[in-house]
């Protein structure tokens, strides 16, 4: 019983995005052995213990055990009996099942009618699990499914049994029998009710997590073009952003196999009579490093420059120096605005200056050369993102070779196939020698790769 | 150590008698420890009494206390053990006679070479050995806490080698094999959170957050750890912080800074709060410039 009642729990928690390991669970089981269920804010402390792990999911904890441990009011019925489905449904079905008490179902054929009359609200939730069970009410996945579900436990508590009858008494001519009709309709429109909530609740309790999974999968996969259109894909790259940030940022020096202090080691020796006994390997200081971001925002790779810009501005904990340049018709730079408005708003109003066509990126790097040669050094990566289609215009890469030169690295980004590089006005294989690495990123998942490894890459400098 | 803990309120009460003030779910933590035989991570912002806790732990289950404070940089040497290089070097000096007589006759280097092998285990044995906090926790004779302060402070290695001690209270060391607790200690981690500890470590560990006290709870702790001080000045202070904290400060005042400013004001034989002397005893509380100027100027709109 404790088993599956953490379980489910566990399940919601996962739904909501805590992460919940097996191992925790167990503890989870342990820990309401330990407590019992009788003092509920005992309980809810102990698990908030082994479950919730930071200070943002012991809130989000405390949300759902409110949710799904809804213990007050319980009757005494359901804490004699043991084995009991959750006491939210049981304080539902006792206020929705008419009837009056002791009446024990006296005139009603079927089944299921005797047990609306009696008023059995502790048997009819069991009955209700159970048919669930039974139906495999687990396997619902989408909300749309909600009313097949529901017509099925209809059917596993007998609701046909009770259809036919109250259908009989309807014909009969007895008063008697008519009111029992009517008390029956009701009965059964409220336990209707009731089954509807309930796999309305669980749709909530299993599903969100599978629904959430699933979309998460299909935005990270997703076309960069049509992902704008979604409405939390913001949230979607922050969460991306902060996983890197949080698996980079860590590390702020490392140790340098193979390079001895001879100092230290020294200093370490005189300890020991001169014997070298622990040897002290040379340390480092990570350098910040700088990077600056060149995206083209023209119509045809504009998407693309808004995920990537969202994308490094989130992770800026970790790049803390962040210089982004826009170019369509003309060429600027943006960093300012991202400093003072949020990403989403920055990226707007980005997009609403500099948006446009006939992109030259010939001029765009010298441009470029004559605003930021001086600030090229070793530390300084740079990024340009665009499709290098350059409206029959002369290409120059001998000034991306000057860069390229004068700075630590370039990547590139291109959000075209790469088959597509070179057809048409594409120049981009006039480009690419001077790129450390030129890469084709079309949706998330491959902008995602990229910011991995560039943060990778930052900070073995 | 004492090992039936009966409930959780008797925790709370023990904590109380000895001036450490805390909520049910602190009581909890330690309760849940005590009985699960698991290590508390304990976060929350600093001076809000997480080494205190681990204190009033020990002295609760009247078990020796043993901290080991991390920083960057810590290794097993410091952490674990160290082998006494320096033991080590006297005795070779000193037994140089005897190694010289055990190779007299050796026909040839290998013979010599293998005399000295079973020599030199001797070398690396319990006599050479010195334990650090982690290691004297392991060893001891009876059970006792064991404080790993600031985890967050430490590398990240570090805190993968701690994994295995908070998991299975034991500790493989390459000379020795491996170290199995003789009685397993409660394990007490605190962090600031200067950086996101690993899910790892989480994993094995209770998580206890402390966030700063509500009121009530604020006063109880003034009224247990500075007694003398009269209601009417507590509840003023107490409500003052507690307004200060609502500030965007660089560094908010903790309990041990409320606590701090009680005792200064008792000295001072203050019986109420007034503007002036908050202005002239605010460093006590603030320990940045920048706070103390920027509340200096609200000192008049916080007053009321």
């Amino acid at each position: 019983m404790s088993e599956q009642v953490i379980g489910r729990f566990v399940k919601v928690l996962r739904g909501a995005e805590v992460s919940v390991s097996p191992a925790e669970t167990l503890e989870a089981v342990q820990v309401t052995a330990l407590l019992g269920y009788q003092d509920r804010q005992a309980l809810k402390q102990g698990l908030s213990l082994v479950l919730a792990k930071s200070e943002h999911d012991k809130l989000v904890f405390e949300e759902c055990f409110e949710d799904f441990f809804r213990f007050d009011g319980v009757s005494p019925v359901t804490s004699q009996s043991a084995d009991l489905p959750p006491a939210s449904l049981m304080d539902r079905l006792r206020d929705m099942v008419p009837g009056q008490q002791g009446a024990a179902g006296a005139g009603s054929s079927s089944a299921l009618g005797q047990q609306l009359l009696a008023d059995d609200s502790a048997q009819l939730s069991r009955q209700m699990a159970q048919a669930a069970r039974q139906i495999g009410l687990d396997n619902i996945r989408v909300i749309t499914q909600k009313g097949l579900y529901g017509r099925r436990i209809m059917q596993a508590l007998g609701g046909e049994a009770l259809d036919q009858e109250i259908i009989a008494l309807d014909k009969s001519e007895r008063r008697q029998d008519q009111r029992l009709a009517a008390r029956l309709r009701s009965g059964r429109d409220q336990l209707r009710e009731a089954v509807r909530e309930y796999v309305a609740d669980q749709f909530l309790l299993q599903a969100r997590e599978q629904g959430r999974q699933l979309r998460e999968q299909m935005l990270r996969e997703a076309n960069l073009r049509t992902l704008a259109e979604f409405r939390d894909v913001r949230q979607q790259v922050e969460k991306m952003a902060r996983r890197l940030a949080r698996k980079h940022g860590r590390r702020q020096r490392r140790a340098r196999r193979g390079q001895l202090d001879g100092r230290r080691t020294t200093v370490m020796a005189l300890k020991h009579g001169g014997v070298p006994a622990s040897l002290v390997w040379r340390r480092r200081r990570i350098q910040k490093p700088k990077l600056i971001v060149i995206c083209d925002v023209s119509s045809s790779v504009s998407a693309a420059a808004r995920f990537l810009l969202m994308f490094l501005h989130a992770v800026n904990d970790v790049v803390p120096s962040v210089r982004s340049f826009a170019f369509a018709s003309r060429f600027g730079e943006v960093t300012s605005l991202f400093n003072t408005l949020s990403s989403d708003q920055a990226i707007d109003e980005v997009m609403d200056r500099y948006a446009g066509s006939g992109t030259d990126y010939g001029a765009m790097l010298r441009d470029f050369l004559d605003r930021c040669e001086g600030e090229l050094d070793q530390r300084t990566t740079v990024i340009i993102l665009g499709d290098a289609r350059n409206n029959e215009l002369p290409a120059e890469q001998q000034l991306l070779g000057h860069i390229s030169r004068r700075c630590r690295q370039v990547f590139w980004l291109n959000p075209e196939a790469r088959g597509r590089w070179g057809s048409g006005d594409s120049v981009m294989p006039f480009y690419q020698p001077y790129c450390r690495d030129a890469l084709s990123c079309s949706n998330l998942a491959g902008l995602e790769r990229f910011v991995d490894r560039l943060l990778r890459d930052l900070a073995r400098s | 150590m004492k090992t039936r803990i009966q409930s959780v309120a008797e925790v709370r009460d023990s904590f109380a008698r000895q001036g450490y003030v805390c909520n049910d779910q602190i009581a909890m933590a330690v309760y849940l420890a005590a009985q699960l035989r698991k290590p508390v991570l304990v976060e929350g912002p600093p001076g809000v009494g997480k080494t205190e806790l681990a204190k009033a732990s020990a002295a609760f289950l009247e078990a020796p206390l043993i901290r080991l404070q991390c920083y960057e940089g810590l290794d097993e040497a410091r952490a674990l053990y160290e082998w006494k290089y320096g033991k080590q070097l006297l005795y070779t000096q000193l037994l140089r006679e005897q190694f010289a007589g055990k190779l007299d006759g050796a026909g040839g280097l290998e013979e010599a070479m293998s005399r000295l092998g079973d020599l030199g285990d001797a070398f690396y044995s319990e006599t050479f050995l010195e334990p650090r906090p982690l290691l004297q926790a392991l060893r001891a004779d009876e059970a006792t806490v064991l404080l790993i302060d600031e985890v967050d402070k430490a590398d990240q290695e570090f805190e993968a080698f701690l994994l295995e001690l908070l998991s299975d209270y034991q500790i493989s060391i390459p000379e020795l094999g491996t170290v199995q607790a003789r009685h397993e200690p409660l394990v007490f981690l605190t962090s600031n959170n200067s950086r996101e500890l690993s899910d790892a470590l989480k994993r094995r560990c209770l998580h206890l957050y402390i966030p700063y006290p509500d009121a009530a709870l604020e006063q109880q702790i003034i009224a247990a750890r500075v007694p003398e001080a009269p209601k009417a000045l507590r509840q003023q202070l107490v409500s003052f912080v507690q307004k200060l904290r609502t500030l965007d400060l660089k560094k908010q005042p903790a309990i041990s800074e409320s606590i701090d400013w009680a005792r200064a004001l008792l000295l001072l034989h203050v019986d109420s709060l007034d503007a002036a002397l908050v202005d002239s005893t605010l460093n006590l509380l603030l320990k940045h410039e920048e706070d103390i100027r920027r509340v200096r100027d609200d000192l008049p709109s916080l007053f009321k």
